[in-house]
């Protein structure tokens, strides 16, 4: 395995004695404590474990990593599916110095040498993913009913999921669950149980969302040895089943409540519809069996969109976790997409995600480098958006996140300060991964009342291509595309209307850095870019070099120097346009005033307020 | 007959969708969205039309209805036979021209889009060209045109709502449309094209060559959609049987093998979905939990194939559907929801017969699901990869 590989798939080395006093500290932290254990050690999760001061490999586990795997590895030996089972004592075990024959297990697994347990058991590995999840989302444009449903989805991925495994076995069964997935490893026989009481668990709750859960069985032995192979044929299940199951079209559950991190949701006081035949109001597909009251009335809605609604009325979910992380609240509580408006009314979707992840995922050889590599992922995407968004935006700071989780990132922020947020996160992902993994992003901007199902379609279509770039010009760094979409101009998503665009994150930086500084020079201004990209459009290209000397004699030679510097070409020969390199496909010009404009009005703002 | 459909104008066709302001047209014409755009061009051109008229069929009360009135001017009325014939002709999907479906088996690699697909039926899942002969794939959907994975050109337009009853901007909403506007487009020449091609049965040549000008699909009335009719040929070609069944059987084999099947007495073969069919799968609102092979065996009865055969493996993508019936009358124009079974959905099936029965009893199929006469539901065998 790769020396990038390992730095990616387990946490960075750290000296024997550091480690030894990290776990002292916090073996004295866990002494009196009795089931917060597992909760302790969520801070440990980028800190390697080392069981002896010799251990060699270079491939290390977390400390969280191997407690959990150590409480998993004993629970599935010797406890039973209902049965109580005392995991503190195992937490407490795992920290003492005796050595047992799970540790020696854990340690040549994570060493990538072969491990094998004296005493084998079946086991069965579940694997459960909803997917789809953005259709589930984008049922109607409306910003409460998507967060609603984004909630919908965490909550089942997250706390659902955990709920089930703490009643039935316990807690530390799942190996990761996030970002619509869910790996668990229960003891065997419990697997074909397990599958449908989670599928129907998750359609109870929400209805549409799709489910799959599948499992595999085998023994320890088999499954950490052979770990890939197993996880490739588990994955080939789930696949067929994705594509072979049908969803009814107007389900419903007899479900009163959901209590989303404490949060009573209750169901039952929704108003009724009596007549039959209505159409949902909020999905346009579904029979309507309720009322739902929204800023535009009362609407028919169906029992999916009706809970979608009611879940949707609180506070969008992020915002807690933008707190943990940044140590501070978003200036702004966002009630609708005009609240995230900038001084010129335009919002930006971002939709980004993680190059290469399946490379990576292949390249994984035990359960361990899966725990920590998933976690690693979803940690820094987190870290790298909530960052960007406070860097740019300081204390202005306002956005709505859709998704955020795993390597997904779906989130819209102001017009004006989605390029600049857009590169801190690529940066940020970048860097965290040692350029081994990196991030395209797709951005879309529009008029705030531009519906969000489209800037989703735009944003998608330039993420697609942001990665095309990323593939294949071989860069070293995550790649973007963007597009503006204006009223009553006609685009064409099958080709870039942009002369700078897609473009990587080195040249974005660049771009932006330039344009600060032009912000930054007196003389310039917004109305004279538009001027001249007004003129480029209309005049003959010889035309609008005349009109261009003209102008530039007049006002101030620093637009020809900054535009010169973000294109790349000598600032004495530049007369206004550039040269097009493909001149022989069509105009021996293009103009440069398209893309000058657009970065001008999505660079450097963030210091507006709502109005 | 083969049709052609040469667009003037960018359509709409589908996905609308009154809440959200955001109508994406689909990137091939159903059967009755062209029967829909035939019957307004009958109207439009009928001596006795009464937008008023209500007639009622199969007990459901409807206006705009076409049907042959036998009246006075009719006997000298250009479209007669048409008006005659509506109700029966057959008409296919339209696709744009040299296009085909893409079976939902196929992968391509995901490195480089020009090392070709895999198809999983009868290959492993890796691309053979990239370096080292193990290149990641990934599923693919849509169209194919040269062997390559193909997609129309859509334009985005964003408008002001307008408020149908006043005429005036409604507050401040915009609405997106994004519409088909190109086949084929030449970055070079700057040549567009915006034809689509289908079948269209019951009709002559002379019969549909009547049509100057149709109007299809949404937006028809600020001039969407806008485009010419000519007939490509007459005559349909009937494949060879033997060949099929040589098809069949080398498809047979390569599945065996590709699956590590080693059993002579049993045969599988495929078939594809060459546009959406909407099936009855007989549950509307239970959620319960099924088997994956219980939900094989509910595909079965879905299509309604009443042979001895087994639903091996499906490849499908399923969605619900609600469309509009704009010739209800009322308020309400929507029609049930169905399932839709997407085009390019593949199913693998299992038997001890002989493939010449197998051929007997497909061959004799209009098509599966509902809506037949509109093209949907149409199938044809799928032997493996780009074919
Ligand atoms: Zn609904
Ligand atoms: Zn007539
Ligand atoms: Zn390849």
């Amino acid at each position: 395995m790769s020396q990038g590989l390992i730095n990616i798939l387990s946490p960075k080395p750290i000296s024997f004695s550091e480690f030894k006093k990290l776990k002292e500290e916090f073996k004295g932290k866990i002494k009196d404590a009795d089931s917060g254990i597992k909760a302790l050690l969520e801070d440990y999760w980028d800190v390697p474990y080392y069981f002896s001061d010799d251990q060699d490999g270079g491939c290390w586990s977390s400390v969280r990593d191997a407690a959990h795997l150590y409480v998993l590895l004993n629970y599935l030996l010797y406890g039973r599916p209902g049965m109580p089972f005392d995991t503190t004592k195992f937490y407490r075990q795992f920290f003492e110095d005796s050595h047992d024959n799970i540790k020696e297990f854990i340690v040549n697994i994570a060493a990538q040498k072969p491990a094998k347990l004296e005493r084998d058991v079946q086991v069965d590995l579940v694997l459960g993913s909803i997917y789809k999840i953005k259709k589930y989302f984008l049922e109607n444009n409306r910003i409460k009913d998507i967060r609603g449903a984004s909630t919908i989805i965490k909550y089942m991925n997250e706390e659902l999921t955990r709920q089930f495994l703490s009643q039935r076995y316990i807690e530390e069964c799942a190996l990761y669950c996030g970002g619509g997935n869910v790996l668990m490893l229960l003891p065997g026989g419990q697997g074909s149980e397990a599958c449908r009481q989670l599928e129907e668990c998750f359609a109870k709750v929400s209805l549409t969302a799709k489910v799959a859960f599948e499992f595999i069985s085998c023994t320890i032995n088999e499954l950490f040895n052979d770990y890939s192979q197993k996880m490739r044929a588990l994955h080939e299940r789930i696949e067929e089943r994705k594509k072979t199951k049908v969803y009814p079209i107007n389900p419903d559950s007899d479900l009163e409540e959901i209590v989303i991190d404490g949060k009573k949701i209750d169901f039952t006081c929704v108003e009724r519809i009596n007549s039959r035949g209505e159409v949902c109001r909020l999905c346009s597909v579904r029979d309507a069996k309720y009322i739902v009251i929204t800023p535009e009335g009362r609407m028919a809605a169906c029992p999916s969109c009706m809970r979608k609604n009611m879940v949707g009325k609180d506070k969008a979910i992020f915002y807690e976790e933008y707190q943990r992380v940044i140590g501070r609240s978003p200036k702004w509580d966002v009630a609708s997409i005009s609240d995230l408006k900038d001084s010129h009314g335009h919002v930006a979707v971002i939709y980004a995600d993680g190059n290469n992840m399946g490379n990576v995922v292949m390249n994984i050889r035990n359960p361990l480098q899966n725990m920590y590599f998933s976690r690693k992922v979803d940690y820094t995407t987190k870290r790298c958006v909530y960052s960007a968004i406070h860097k740019v935006m300081r204390d202005h700071a306002r956005f709505e996140a859709i998704a955020l989780g795993g390597d997904d990132v779906f989130i819209i922020v102001p017009g004006d300060v989605s390029l600049e947020i857009v590169n801190e996160i690529i940066e940020g992902f970048d860097r965290s991964f040692n350029y081994e993994l990196t991030m395209s992003a797709g951005i879309c901007i529009a008029k705030h009342n531009t519906p969000l199902q489209s800037m989703f379609q735009v944003a998608q279509a330039k993420l697609k291509s942001a990665k095309a770039l990323a593939r294949e010009s071989g860069v070293k760094y995550g790649t973007v595309d963007v597009e503006v979409i204006e009223s009553n101009i006609s685009v064409d998503l099958s080709t870039s209307r942009w002369a700078l665009f897609p473009t990587d994150s080195l040249k974005l930086s660049k771009f932006i850095n330039v344009i600060k500084r032009m912000k930054d020079t007196k003389g310039i201004n917004r109305s004279q870019l538009y001027k001249f990209r007004h003129a480029a459009r209309e005049l003959k290209p010889y035309e609008f070099q005349l009109f261009y000397a003209y102008q530039t004699a007049r006002l101030s030679q620093d637009y020809s120097t900054f535009v010169a510097e973000i294109f790349g070409v000598d600032p004495r020969r530049f007369s206004g346009l550039i040269e097009n390199p493909n001149a022989h496909k069509g105009k021996p010009f293009v103009s440069p005033w398209e893309d000058i404009v657009m970065l001008w009005d999505c660079v450097g703002g963030g210091e507006d307020s709502v109005s | 007959m083969k049709v052609r459909l040469n667009f003037i104008s960018p359509f709409v066709v589908g996905g609308i969708k009154l809440v959200s302001n955001y109508i994406e047209s689909i990137d091939y014409i159903p059967g009755n969205v062209i029967r829909a755009a035939l019957a307004r061009y009958i109207l439009n051109n009928c001596h006795y039309y009464d937008p008023d008229e209500v007639v009622t069929i199969d007990g459901i009360q409807k206006k705009n209805w076409v049907y042959f009135k036998d009246k006075p001017r009719c006997s000298d009325c250009k479209l007669q036979t048409l008006c005659q014939k509506l109700g029966d002709i057959r008409i296919s999907f339209f696709y744009p021209k040299d296009t085909m479906v893409i079976p939902s088996t196929l992968m391509m690699c995901k490195m480089d889009p020009h090392h070709g697909f895999v198809d999983r039926l009868i290959q492993q899942p890796r691309c053979a060209k990239c370096e080292g002969g193990r290149g990641r794939v990934e599923f693919v959907s849509g169209l194919l045109k040269d062997g390559k994975k193909y997609n129309v050109v859509k334009s985005f337009v964003t408008r002001t709502a307008i408020n149908r009853y006043t005429g005036t901007a409604k507050d401040g909403s915009l609405y997106s449309l994004l519409a088909v506007s190109a086949t084929l487009q030449d970055q070079n020449t700057g040549y567009e094209e915006n034809v689509f091609e289908g079948q269209i049965l019951g009709l002559t040549p002379q019969e549909l060559s009547i049509i100057d000008e149709l109007r299809i699909g949404k937006y028809t009335s600020v001039g969407l959609g806008r485009c010419n009719v000519t007939v490509m040929d007459e005559k349909m070609d009937t494949p060879d049987v033997s060949k099929v069944i040589q098809s069949l059987k080398e498809f047979d084999a390569q599945y065996k093998r590709n699956n590590g099947i080693n059993d002579d007495g049993c045969r599988y073969f495929a078939i594809k979905f060459i546009s959406d069919a909407k099936l009855d799968f007989g549950f509307a609102d239970v959620n319960e939990y099924m088997s994956t092979d219980q939900y094989k065996a509910v595909w079965l009865k879905a299509l309604g194939i009443n042979l001895d055969v087994q639903v091996e493996k499906v490849y499908a993508e399923v969605f619900n559907f609600r469309g509009y019936d704009t010739s209800k009358v009322g308020e309400d124009k929507r029609e049930q929801p169905v399932h839709m079974v997407e085009k390019g959905s593949v199913i693998v099936f299992k038997t001890h017969l002989a493939f010449d029965k197998v051929i007997d009893y497909f061959g004799s199929l209009e098509g599966f699901g509902q809506d037949t006469d509109n093209g949907f539901g149409k199938f044809d065998y799928h032997f493996g990869g780009v074919c």
